[in-house]
């Protein structure tokens, strides 16, 4: 009995190693996306990912790296093998650190497999404004400056508009909001005079007449906005749009790179992921596989490049508000808090500095295993960290019953691993020697 | 209309998957929301591909008990372990957590489920009456208007507990300081980061609180393990007395319109909605000085505030198809994934959703006054769990709490930093309460002071040119003064 099952791993094993040049993927494919759960690009990136299971079985996962405009999602993507079993998640906002070269990752670095959705962006303004154009805007900002909103500073509505501007020669000041949806409500609020949306983002309001499409800052016409001109054609040439897609690595093995736009094609076009896209709003040609996406990836790096060159924020990503300076509330507060400390200092009978508990030998011991738990953490992946942690914390505080040392220290990380990595799929850092 | 209101709530509640649905909903958002570093929006995100083996209606009703249950469970583990599960029960861990100490947790869960309850009911029916009339306000709220909302809630500071007026505010200015850390929305630069790309969009919230409530709890824990403990198990699963509740009744109704009001706004969740409700719970009191020692008007204040403000947020969300609450934001990406696109259109057009969410929401708030009452029992034991087992595996939750939130290492640094520190400073005499509201306020009120001065072209006197603002300005002033005020009256009275 024995003797089979060793024969029979043996075999297993004989197997995987002989056939996994033969079937890619050999493990899960990993999505690294910048956003946090539920935004657009983490549900698009889920749901195609859905959609790849359903209908080719091959597993793929969505892994966020937040932080940083994408920079953060980047670099760890670099870090990966370039095995085709990691694609990167991209959006305008990704090229546009790449320009800057805050990424350690280059534009020539990157293979575009596909790309998920393209909205386009459209110049917008509230419906009961005087403003009837595109013209019109720009001729309301020779005399006064467009209050212009926008998700983010740097971020690519803002650079179209900035861009705009320069190009029209006309007055902007950009607004920076959290998100399209508090653009809306300030664009119907009347506390801004005009917006680039996506066009997902505000498709209830121009089709209830809320909002005055004044032009689309695509290369063509769409089909939903038929009489509304592209900023080309009114002789701005101003394009911008806000797209996800997928990239690999270029050192990734061309047949592997093949595999990849299959399985990205079949996911994309399954019948989720066209459910998915309709109820954004958006139609099927906001797919693009292969050579199509990836000259388009290129192309949109050129145009962010320039447009930021011509803006002068490539070295210098600010655009300085005129009105408030990024320094002007911190030195408020610390001057507010340093005064705040004089007049405790001075005025106060209680002597505030002087510590109410007495730290004990115990306090300090803790502290330390504090500190070392998040170094193990890190190092020694978060299982052996939990379980050191556990029975070290125990033991210093005096615990000394063996099976609640080593019962707790066991059970706790495990459970803990079930529920977090198993069910919900959260990847905790791994020992450095896997 | 609404004969037909009263058919859909039947058919809902007549189907036993759908009712299956929901109380799964509620019972995953207790636990999602009862661990820290877990939230309900972070469950539904990670349901949503599976949802489309569900209805419409199944799906939407799915994640709004999931999303009203979420936020009374943070409330658990704010009480039994000074850790709130979800950043809108971090006030309720300010008079929670004593009461758990005092060994009252059965108490303290009892008076947070009933009250939770409440208040997310009252704001369901808030949402049915007057969600297109309510609606409105979220359009009449501009930057200027957000930031004298801001300053008004950092006018709590000085009243918010027992501690120097002084004290607290240094620390309500240390809390906006540190939520200065990151890009500046407004200029792009990037401020105090170091060097560090973690710390480019700034620190996050939720790692600090984990930190400064329960690590710095568990450091303090240290300095009386040598004390036994001795606990009554009857005394602590007590459950509130029917005379407590009414005792509270006052404090929940107030909340409950706070919470309603605030939810409604975009962008303004249940955090704030929970910080009003406490300071306004404690200014109404008739024994202000018991806050932050164990008040259970202290526990119903937030929770009810926090849950109505769950209601409130999926006002704008309905009938507007704006987003209330960050939540709300995603169970609308969920109808995106059945292929619907969500917006005003859709909830005029298909209104059995917009009764899914209205009755899914409702079923979900009387069944965890179930499950949090029935729970109770069992869980305040946790409270007599000894120190040496239960802070070590606290100390477990917390580090993959605050690492799972963004996988990202640099937040178990700030949440263990932070803990530290906030350890020191309680040390000091300084609390955590008003470090956490300069959080929670920091961003809001440097944006929106930054956007209306853009809006302005830099003239201050343009803030007086709004109702609403100056409306909040002088609420903000009586919050300071009034109190100096109503004092100097009295006196002026006497004589």
């Amino acid at each position: 009995m024995f003797k089979q099952l060793i024969l029979l791993f043996t075999l297993n094993l004989l197997g995987t190693t002989l056939f996994s040049q033969e079937s890619f993927p050999e493990r899960p494919i990993d999505i690294i996306t910048h956003a946090s759960p539920g935004g657009g690009t983490d549900t698009t990136a889920r749901t195609m990912a859905m959609g790849i299971q359903l209908t080719t079985g091959i597993e793929a996962a969505v892994f966020p790296r937040i932080g940083g405009g994408g920079v953060v999602s980047m670099n760890y993507f670099d870090r990966q093998a370039h095995d085709g079993h990691t694609l990167l998640a991209i959006t305008p906002t990704h090229l546009f650190a790449i320009a800057r070269g805050q990424s350690t990752i280059q534009i020539d670095d990157l293979i575009g497999i596909a790309r998920a959705t393209e909205d386009p962006l459209v110049v917008m303004v509230h419906s009961s404004s005087q403003i009837k154009s595109l013209l019109d805007l720009i001729e309301y900002g020779y005399s006064s400056s467009i209050k212009w909103g926008t998700t983010q500073i740097g971020g690519v509505d803002h650079v179209a508009g900035a861009i705009l501007a320069k190009r029209a020669q006309t007055q902007l000041d950009a607004v920076p909001f959290s998100g399209g949806g508090e653009i809306v409500t300030n664009l119907i609020g009347g506390n801004i005079d005009a917006a680039a949306l996506n066009l997902t983002e505000a498709f209830d309001q121009i089709e209830r007449g809320i909002f005055r499409p004044l032009a689309v800052l695509s290369d063509e016409r769409i089909p939903f906005l038929k009489d509304t001109p592209t900023a080309k054609e009114l002789g701005f040439n101003v394009v911008f749009s806000t797209v996800r897609g997928y990239l690999v690595h270029r050192d990734t093995p061309p047949d592997q790179i093949l595999e990849l736009q299959n399985i990205l094609e079949a996911g994309l076009n399954s019948q989720l992921y066209k459910d998915y896209l309709s109820g954004s709003g958006l139609g099927p040609d906001s797919i693009a596989i292969g050579q199509e996406w990836n000259e388009q990836v290129h192309v949109l790096y050129a145009n962010a490049r320039e447009a930021m060159l011509e803006l002068g924020i490539i070295d210098n990503p600010s655009i300085l508000s005129q009105y408030m300076t990024p320094y002007f509330f911190p030195t408020l507060l610390i001057t507010t808090i340093f005064a705040l400390l004089a007049f405790l200092i001075l005025f106060s009978t209680e002597r505030f500095y002087k510590l109410n508990g007495k730290l004990n030998s115990k306090t300090w011991i803790t502290l330390a295993i504090l500190f070392f738990s998040v170094i193990t953490f890190e190092f020694l992946g978060a299982m052996i960290s939990m379980m050191l942690s556990l029975f070290l914390l125990q033991l210093s505080w005096g615990q000394r019953k063996k099976i609640y040392l080593v019962g707790i220290s066991f059970i706790v990380p495990v459970l803990i691993f079930i529920l977090f990595s198993e069910i919900l799929n959260i990847r905790f850092p791994e020992p450095l020697w896997n | 209309m609404e004969l037909e209101g009263f058919n859909y709530l039947l058919a809902i509640i007549t189907d036993p998957r759908l009712v299956g649905l929901i109380f799964a909903g509620t019972f995953i958002g207790v636990i999602v929301g009862a661990l820290p570093g877990l939230s309900s929006s972070m469950a539904i995100a990670l349901l949503l591909p599976f949802s489309i083996y569900l209805n419409p209606v199944e799906s939407i009703a799915l994640m709004s008990a999931l999303y009203c249950a979420g936020t009374f469970g943070g409330s658990i583990t704010a009480i039994l372990i000074n850790a709130p599960g979800a950043p809108p029960a971090a006030a309720t861990a300010f008079d929670g957590y004593p009461l758990a100490q005092k060994g009252e947790a059965g108490k303290a869960l009892g008076i947070s489920a009933i009250s939770s309850a409440f208040g997310g009911i009252f704001s369901v029916f808030i949402l049915l009456l007057f969600a297109p009339l309510l609606a409105r306000i979220a359009y009449s709220f501009g930057p200027p208007e957000y930031f004298a909302l801001g300053l008004f809630g950092l006018s709590m500071l000085a009243t918010l507990n027992s501690a120097s007026p002084i004290k607290n505010l240094i620390g309500g200015m240390l809390g906006l300081l540190i939520a200065t850390i990151g890009v500046d929305a407004t200029t792009g630069i990037e401020r105090f980061t170091f060097g560090i790309t973690e710390l480019y969009d700034g620190i996050d919230f939720i790692p600090v609180l984990i930190g400064l409530f329960a690590i710095s709890e568990l450091i303090t824990q240290t300095l009386t393990l040598h004390q036994k403990k001795i606990r009554m198990a009857l005394e602590v699963v007590k459950l509130p007395s029917f005379k407590e509740f009414k005792s509270i009744k006052g404090t929940i109704f107030r909340s409950s319109i706070i919470g309603s009001l605030i939810g409604i706004l975009p962008a303004e969740g249940g955090t704030m909605a929970a910080m009003i409700g406490y300071n306004e719970a404690k200014r109404w009191s008739k024994n202000p000085e018991e806050f932050g020692k164990g008040a259970i008007e202290g526990v119903a204040g937030p929770e009810a505030a926090n849950n109505a403000a769950t209601g409130g947020a999926m006002v704008p969300t309905l009938a507007l198809g704006i987003p209330g609450s960050a939540t709300a934001a995603i169970i609308l990406g969920g109808l995106q994934v059945q292929g619907l696109r969500p917006g005003p259109f859709l909830f005029e057009e298909q209104p059995e959703l917009l009764y899914g969410i209205f009755c899914s929401m409702l079923i979900a708030n009387f069944l965890f006054i179930g499950i949090g009452l029935y729970g109770a029992r069992y869980l305040s034991k946790i409270s007599l769990v000894p120190a040496n087992i239960l802070w070590p595996i606290v100390l477990c939750l917390c580090m993959v709490g605050a690492y799972g939130l963004q996988q990202s290492i640099t937040d178990v640094w700030v949440m263990i930093i932070s803990g530290i520190i906030g350890y020191f400073l309680k040390n000091l005499g300084f609390s955590p309460a008003p470090i956490i509201m300069g959080l929670v306020l920091g961003g809001l009120i440097e944006t929106s002071l930054a956007q209306s001065l853009i809006l302005f072209e830099g003239n201050w006197l343009s803030f007086l040119g709004r109702p609403i603002t100056v409306l909040f300005f002088s609420l903000s002033l009586l919050s300071i003064f009034g109190k100096s005020i109503i004092a100097f009256g009295v006196r002026y009275a006497k004589k």
